[in-house]
Order: structure tokens, then sequence, then C-alpha cells
């Protein structure tokens, strides 16, 4: 656990907004990826989370921009590398699965030269044998039928069976580091709970470390080993699953526990953070989170905390840690 | 880039100088369009005869600019009353659905499998030679597009959430299509009336290039470009000079049609 | 909250709705077929109750709250504050049932500014003067918690949140008998989700009406409802109080349900099993038959709803042949007669 797959430092992105300015949506951030471990970020939409990992991935819109820092991967910095670089390490060394798999699909294609596609792309195998791995690969992820979900096409498959899918396309090449944007999200609690499991048997079997973002605390309980929680482009705190929801110590992460109705809960109001995630285009606070926080105090207006060690993982960026 | 602002720029410049000549034609034009002049037959422009003359000796930058406002005159009717034709038929054939639908379409079906100009020439047979005609016979060939985009567009908003919301606040149907639907339909329909515009020209030439449409003297665009197909060889400015303000008009309308497309859709 | 289900009249009556659905039939080569959605689905839903209706995704909740509106056929009777369906026309109707759906940007007309899409409603039912009406929509927007300003801007203007606001106030406007909010707060974040929760308890405080939350999450449905009833493939697995379903849960489904919520206290929950099995369907056996961990032979007969509610209780229904197997504290003992009430 000693080695970090990724490191990223400081990165800074910036979207272009329509009169030509430049908004930073992502604002120096750092944390490394261990090897093997699962890594959770949590927060709330437009937070910077999704342009965080598509950052990572080389993915950006045309409109955002890399500003500022380093995306180290195995000592390699992945901002400078070359588009054909680039190519060679996703998909082998990197991959992704998104939140609405019926998208990230080829429609018209049978579901079999899809998932091989990695696979002929980074290796040389005989048709034979790209059928042999495709197939074991879909049993591997839980698919129970998988000669005929080969021939299918993905509109002929549930949500849950394309999740599948995308997982085993994302594996078939063993990459070191997966990362997964809330790939749960759009499927029901049930699928939900399976998908998660998969997850967790791919990370512990093969030593994949996962990179996984959701919005739900719940859901990066059950998988994660360590959580990062957003807010407005900034991480305001880091640390185990047990550090950040049994002692949290921003208020930003604190409210977002609370907010979530749970079973001691029912009728009693929910304790929630009043106003609204604040958009890229606002005016940047000190502390983003202070115009919304209820120990606000006068220093918050003023200065950006600092981020303090509070134990061994666990850290937080507010003036009252 | 997204952005369209550019194609819309340069769409509306070439357009706006077209407009400026025909508006100009109104007040002034050098010379009268049909006076003829037999000393100055096939003259070569110059600055006496800007785009020169042809074989009666009229002066073909005169006849160029007060044509225009045939042409055009002809293609904006035409749009505007397919546009009117088109929306009522698009929006009750997508919103209300079923039977009605299906006679909507198959008639639009029936129309748009017969040649565009096989259509014209019957309508112009039937009905008298004349500007109307024209109109007639152009907006007939034109209904089914406009007619096809106006109603997917109504298909796309009839099941947006809006609208099943609006019918559970209990507005009535007629409402919803008219003040909810239709006006969502426009940014669709107006860059396909501003190409629609530039076919429209298009087809006027080709029809009184056939001599089916605007009638002699007057100097439509396409009229003109029929005349000057005997004498294309001692006097190709004859044909050149309205084909180019043809070519011209149709880039930019073209342009501003792409500008739309970009920015609105 | 806390409220007595046991009010004097019904808001919402569904009896015996049945609906199909038809796929196919145009093609030459596939015949149209039927698909049933619903199952002979019964609520009653009473006065100033919250009632939620939770379930996967295709399980029909939806087009039970479509059916409700009046926006689809289906065979059978519901009644609205004792207006049916079928003899009432689709106006006077929604005088007494409104909604609010999942995306509340696709819910609002995006060419038209707040204040003129919530005075559609008033306009459709011609209540007020422009003068009055534009005073109840400033009220209703300060009601949801939003400045009467917003009145003049446009719905990309505003947050998801604020948007969810609007259709809740346009909502309200007619100030109707039964609310149904389908996935209300499915699309929005966390902190904005629980905005909204708090605002219907406080406007259920002010305002008197019913409402059907239907949703996926078994634990917004379980914080906010008085009842809840869960859904499986078209049927009504599970029905009763909140309390009892979500505690003392008497349908294997529903136990799986609520073992699938990620929990964010339990401490490290992540080996749990979860309660299913599949298996090989079986025809005519119980619809939840393939995934049940404890189906035996006798399962293969659709079982009836029954109520497992000791005396004096109020109901609790549950469509499996034993009820109260996983229950501890049942009422009866585990058993194969299932024994009808």
């Amino acid at each position: 656990m000693s080695e970090n797959i990724l490191e990223i430092k400081d990165l800074t992105l910036g979207v272009t907004e329509r009169d030509g300015s430049m908004a930073v949506a992502v604002d120096h951030i750092s944390f490394e990826v261990r090897a093997g471990e699962i890594l959770g970020i949590v927060g709330e939409s437009g937070c910077g989370k999704s342009l965080t990992v598509m950052s990572l991935m080389g993915l950006l819109r045309e409109d955002v921009k890399a500003l500022e820092g380093q995306i180290l991967f195995q000592g390699e910095d992945l901002l400078a590398v070359s588009e054909e670089r680039r190519r060679e390490i996703n998909g082998k060394d990197m991959s992704i699965i998104y939140q609405e798999p019926m998208t990230s699909l080829n429609p018209l294609m049978r579901i079999e030269r899809q998932v091989a596609e990695p696979l002929r792309l980074h290796g040389s195998y005989s048709r034979e044998e790209l059928h042999q791995k495709a197939l074991a690969l879909l049993t591997e992820v839980g698919i129970q039928d998988p000669e005929a979900c080969l021939r299918a096409y993905p509109h002929q498959l549930s949500g849950g069976m394309r999740q599948r899918v995308m997982i085993a396309m994302a594996t078939i090449c063993s990459p070191r580091i997966l990362l997964a944007d809330e790939p749960t999200t759009a499927l029901d609690v049930t699928t939900q709970a399976h998908v998660l499991d998969l997850l967790k048997r791919i990370n512990r079997e093969y030593g994949t470390a996962i990179l996984f973002i959701s919005h739900d605390l719940g859901v990066i309980n059950r998988i994660c080993d360590r959580v990062l929680v957003m807010y407005a482009g900034k991480i305001v705190e880091a640390g185990t699953n047990r550090d950040i929801l049994d002692a949290p110590c921003h208020e930003y992460t604190r409210g977002l526990i609370r907010s979530i109705p749970t079973r001691d809960r029912k009728g009693k109001e929910l304790p929630s953070i009043p106003g609204r995630v604040p958009s890229v285009e606002d005016p940047k606070e000190p502390c983003p989170f202070a115009p919304r926080c209820r120990r606000a105090m006068e220093i918050c207006h003023r200065e950006a905390p600092a981020c303090t060690r509070i134990d061994q993982d666990h850290i937080a960026c507010c003036h009252l840690c | 880039m997204k952005d369209g602002r550019k194609e819309l720029r340069i769409g509306l410049v070439l357009t706006g100088i077209v407009l400026a000549l025909t508006i100009l034609s109104i007040f002034y034009t050098p010379y009268h369009y049909n006076q003829m002049d037999k000393a100055a037959r096939f003259l070569a422009p110059s600055l006496r005869h800007l785009f020169g003359t042809d074989s009666y000796g009229r002066d073909i930058f005169s006849r160029t600019i007060y044509g225009g406002r045939y042409t055009l005159l002809v293609a904006v009717s035409t749009v505007a009353s397919c546009t009117v034709i088109a929306s009522v038929l698009g929006l009750i054939s997508g919103y209300v659905g079923g039977i009605v639908d299906e006679i909507i379409m198959r008639i639009i079906d029936a129309i748009s499998s017969f040649p565009d100009l096989l259509i014209a020439l019957i309508v112009v047979t039937v009905l008298n030679l004349g500007q109307l005609t024209i109109v007639a016979a152009l907006c007939i060939t034109f209904v089914p597009s406009f007619t096809r985009i106006v109603r997917t567009a109504t298909l796309q908003y009839k099941s947006a959430e809006f609208v099943k919301n609006l019918r559970v606040f209990g507005v009535s149907d007629l409402r919803i299509l008219l003040v909810h639907i239709f006006p969502n339909t426009f940014p669709l329909l107006l860059s396909t009336i501003v190409i629609g515009l530039s076919n429209a020209i298009l087809a006027e030439a080709a029809m009184s290039y056939l001599g089916l449409g605007i009638q002699p003297p007057i100097p439509s665009w396409g009229r003109m470009l029929q005349e000057a197909q005997t004498i294309v060889y001692t006097a190709p400015w004859a044909a050149i000079c309205p084909g180019a303000m043809i070519v011209v008009t149709i880039a930019g309308l073209n342009w501003i049609g792409e500008g739309l497309r970009k920015l609105y859709l | 909250m806390g409220k007595n289900h046991a009010s004097t009249q019904d808001i919402l009556r569904v009896e015996h709705v049945n609906n199909y659905y038809t796929k196919g039939g145009l093609g030459i080569l596939k015949k149209a077929e039927a698909n049933q959605v619903l199952h002979d689905v019964s609520l009653t839903i009473g006065n100033d109750e919250f009632f939620g209706l939770v379930g996967e995704s295709g399980c029909g909740k939806s087009t039970l709250a479509n059916a409700i509106l009046g926006l689809i056929p289906f065979e059978g009777t519901i009644e609205v504050a004792g207006h049916a369906h079928k003899t009432t026309d689709r106006k006077e109707f929604t005088r007494h049932i409104q909604a609010v759906f999942q995306d509340p940007l696709s819910a609002l007309n995006p060419r038209r500014t707040i204040g003129e899409t919530m005075r559609e409603p008033l306009m459709a039912h011609g209540i007020g003067s422009r003068q009055e009406q534009d005073r109840k929509i400033a009220k209703m927007l300060e009601t949801v918690g939003l400045d009467a300003s917003y009145a003049d801007r446009y719905p990309k203007e505003l947050s998801g949140g604020q948007r969810q606001r609007v259709c809740i106030g346009a909502a309200l406007i007619l100030e109707p008998d039964l609310i149904i909010a389908d996935e209300a707060i499915s699309a929005l974040d966390v902190s904005v989700g629980s905005q909204i929760l708090n605002l219907f308890n406080t406007i259920d405080v002010e305002r008197d009406f019913s409402m059907l939350f239907i949703s996926h999450n078994l634990n917004v449905v379980y914080y906010l409802c008085d009842r809840i009833a869960v859904m499986y493939k078209g049927y009504i697995v599970e029905q009763g109080t909140a309390d009892a379903v979500y505690n003392h849960p008497g349908h294997p489904y529903t136990r799986l349900l609520l073992s699938a919520i990620p929990d964010m206290q339990e401490e490290n929950d992540r080996e749990k099993e979860l309660l299913e099995k599949f298996k090989a369907p079986v025809a005519g056996a119980c619809a939840y038959y393939h995934r049940c961990p404890y189906a035996s032979d006798h399962c293969h007969k659709k079982p009836d709803l029954v109520n497992i509610a000791g005396r004096g209780e109020p109901e609790h229904l549950v469509r499996c042949w034993m009820p109260t197997l996983f229950d501890p504290a049942g009422v009866k003992e585990p058993g194969m007669e299932g024994g009808k009430v």
C-alpha cells in the first residue's frame, strides 16, 4: 500500500466562459491513489469531481483546460505526454466507466466486438482467442448467459447488464487503475449492490486501484478505503471512511452527512445545508463554503483556511479543525 | 467551434448587398430595364454599362437589380405561404397523431413522390401563367419538407415533460399546441425557412428558364438566364451577371441558415 | 407526520387497476404482444396523508402515477376526492390532483418565465383577475422558499433545487387535494433534496393536502411518508404503515430492498450478502419466485395479499405465501398455509 499509482499535484482546471475568460473549476487539488486501494471522491454536482476524472483520462471538453499542476502516473506526467503515449495508456493501464453505459456503447455493434476492442488495440490475438477472452470476462463479471450476451446489441440488455459489460471492457487489459464516474447512480439499489460487489472483487483479486466518484456517501462507505470530499473545485476534507463518516471535521462534510434521511431521522426536520452549491462563474470566496457555513467566523471570509492533518490520513481544510 | 456567429455575419453581408441593390432599383436604375438601344448591342462591361448589354442593347446591370425584386418577391411569398400551411399541417399531424397523422403524412408522401418540376408544370398548366401561379406551384413542392420538420419538432415537444405538466395543470390542448409547443419549433423552423428561401430562388430561376415563370418583358434572374442562353458565346456577361446574383444570394442565405443552426440547435 | 391514516374521507381510491402495454404489432414479422404493467393494483390515500410507493425501475410505479393523472388508459376504478376518471372531464379533474416530476428542467417550458408557467393552471381554470393571479404567484413563490422576483426569470437561470421549488409551487397553486411526486428529489443533490423534503413537511403543516410520493429510495420514503406500498413487476407486494413495512417487512423483496441500501452508519457492512437467489422462472408462479431465496414448490401458485397485522393494529398487507417467516415479532407461526384474512 505504499506505492502511489497516481499522484495529482496542484491540478487546476479552467473552463472557458461565453465571454472568453477563464473560470477556475478545479482549484489546486493534490491527492494520490495508492496501489490496490479504492479511493472515493464525494461531492455534489458542479464540485469538479467529474472534470477531475476526465482530466486524468485526458478526455477534457474543448472548453476546459488544465492550467497548472501535474498528473503523475507511475512517475510520468500525463499532462505532458504525447497523444500517442496517451492512447497507449488509455484502455490498457488506465480505463474508465461512466454513469450511463448506454451512451458509451455503440448501439449498432454487437457486444462481442465492443468488448474485445481494447484487446485488439493493445495486443495481437486471433479471432478465437478474442472470443474466448471476451467470454471468460463476461462470465467473470457475473453475466448469466455470456454467449447470448456477446451476440446481443446494447439496447437488448438491462442497465445492470450494460454496466457489467462496460466493466468487462474496462478491465479486459487488466489496467493498473480504473476510474469510475458515478457508475451506479442510474441503477436500482439491488443492481447497484451487485455492481459494487463486482468492483470490489476486481479490486481484491487483481489489485486494480479504483478511483470511485459518487454523490452518495452510503455507496462510498460500501466500497471505498479512503474518501476525498470536494466542494466548489477544492478538496475540503480527506480521510479513511471512518474518519469522514464517524468523525467529520469540515462543516460541509458534516452538513452532507446530517442532511441524508436515515432511519432515526423520521419525523424530525432534516438539518439541511442552506443555500446552493456555487457555480463556476460565482465570485470566489477564500473558503468556498463560508457563505453557507453555519459556523463561519469573520476570518473565514477573509483568509483561505490551511489544511490540517488531524489523523494519519485525515486532513481537513477549515479554520475550525 | 460551436459558435455560428462568423457564418451568420458573412451571410448577412452577402444578402445585405443583394437587398440593398434591389431596394436601390426601386428609386434608381442607370437605365430603364426595358430601354433598348440598337447601337449598344452586345457591349462588354464598362463604366457606362457596368454589366454590359444584351442582344437588344438593354443594360444588364439595370435589369439585374430590377429583376431582383421579382425573384425575391416570389421566393419570400412562396416560403411565407408554405410556412403557414406546413405549420398548421405539421402541428396537427404531430400533436393529434393516430389516423389524422396517417392521412396528412400519406398525402405529403404522395406529393413528394412526384418530381417537383412535374408538379409545377401541372399547376402552371391548370392555372394561368402569372406570379401567383408560380408561388402556388412552388409552395406545393415545398410543403412536404417543411411539414415533416414541424411535425418532428412537435413530436419531440409533445413528449416533453413540460407538456405533460401543462396537461396536468388542466391547460387546453389548443393552448398547449399554439402557445407552448409552436414557439419551441421556431429555431428549427427558422433555419429551414432560410434554406427554403434559397431553394425557392433556384426553383424560380429554373421555372423561368423553362419559360414557365415570370413572363417577359419583366426581367427576373431566371428569365434573364434563359434569354442569355442563345448569346452566351457572344455576350457571356449576359448570363454570368444574373447567375452571379443568384449565387451570392443563395450563398448568403445558406450561411445565415448554417449560422442560425449552429447558434440555436 | 404522525398523522392518523384512518381519516374520514379517502382522497385517492385506486381499485383493481390493470394496465397493458402493447409492443410490436406494426411490424410484419412480429405480432403485437400485450404486457401487463399493472396487476390488480388497489390502494387508498386518506385526507392529509403522505403515501409512499417504492420499487425498482420498470416496476410500474410511474405507470400507476400516469394512470392516476389520467394521462394513459387503464382498466379499473380511480377516484380522486370522489371524482372518478371516467365520469369527470380532464379539466375539472386537474383541480383536485397535481404532480411534480423528476427532472425540473424539462418540466418547465424553456421559453416562458417562471411567472408565466405558474399562471397557466390559474388561467386554465379561470381563477382570479391578472392582478390576483400575480399576487397568488408571488405568495406561492414565497411559500416554496423563493423570492417573488423569480417570477420574471427563465428556468435556465435557476438551479436544480430552485426549479423543483417552482414545480412544487405550480402544483400547489390550484390547492389540489392530492399531489403526485414522481421521483421528485431523485435528480437533485443530497443537500438540495433534503431541503425539498423539509419543504414538503413545512407546507404540509400549513396546508391540507395528501401526497403520493414515488421513489426508488426506501429511506426517503420512510422518512417522509405515513404509509408505504412496495411494488414489484406491477404487483403491490407489501403495503402498510411506514413503521411496519420498514421495520418489520413481511415480503422477501422488501427485505432485499432494505438490505441493498448502502448505509453510512454501519461499521463496514461491505461483506453483507444480498438476500437474493436467482433461479429459473416457473410459469404462473409468484412474480418474485425467480429471485426469492425462500421460494419453494408452494410458490408455483400466485399468492394473494394477506393481512399480517395483529388485531387492532393498522392493516399490513403482504403478497407472499409465508409472510411472517422473517419477522420474529410476526403474529403467526411461519407456515405454508399463508392464512387469508
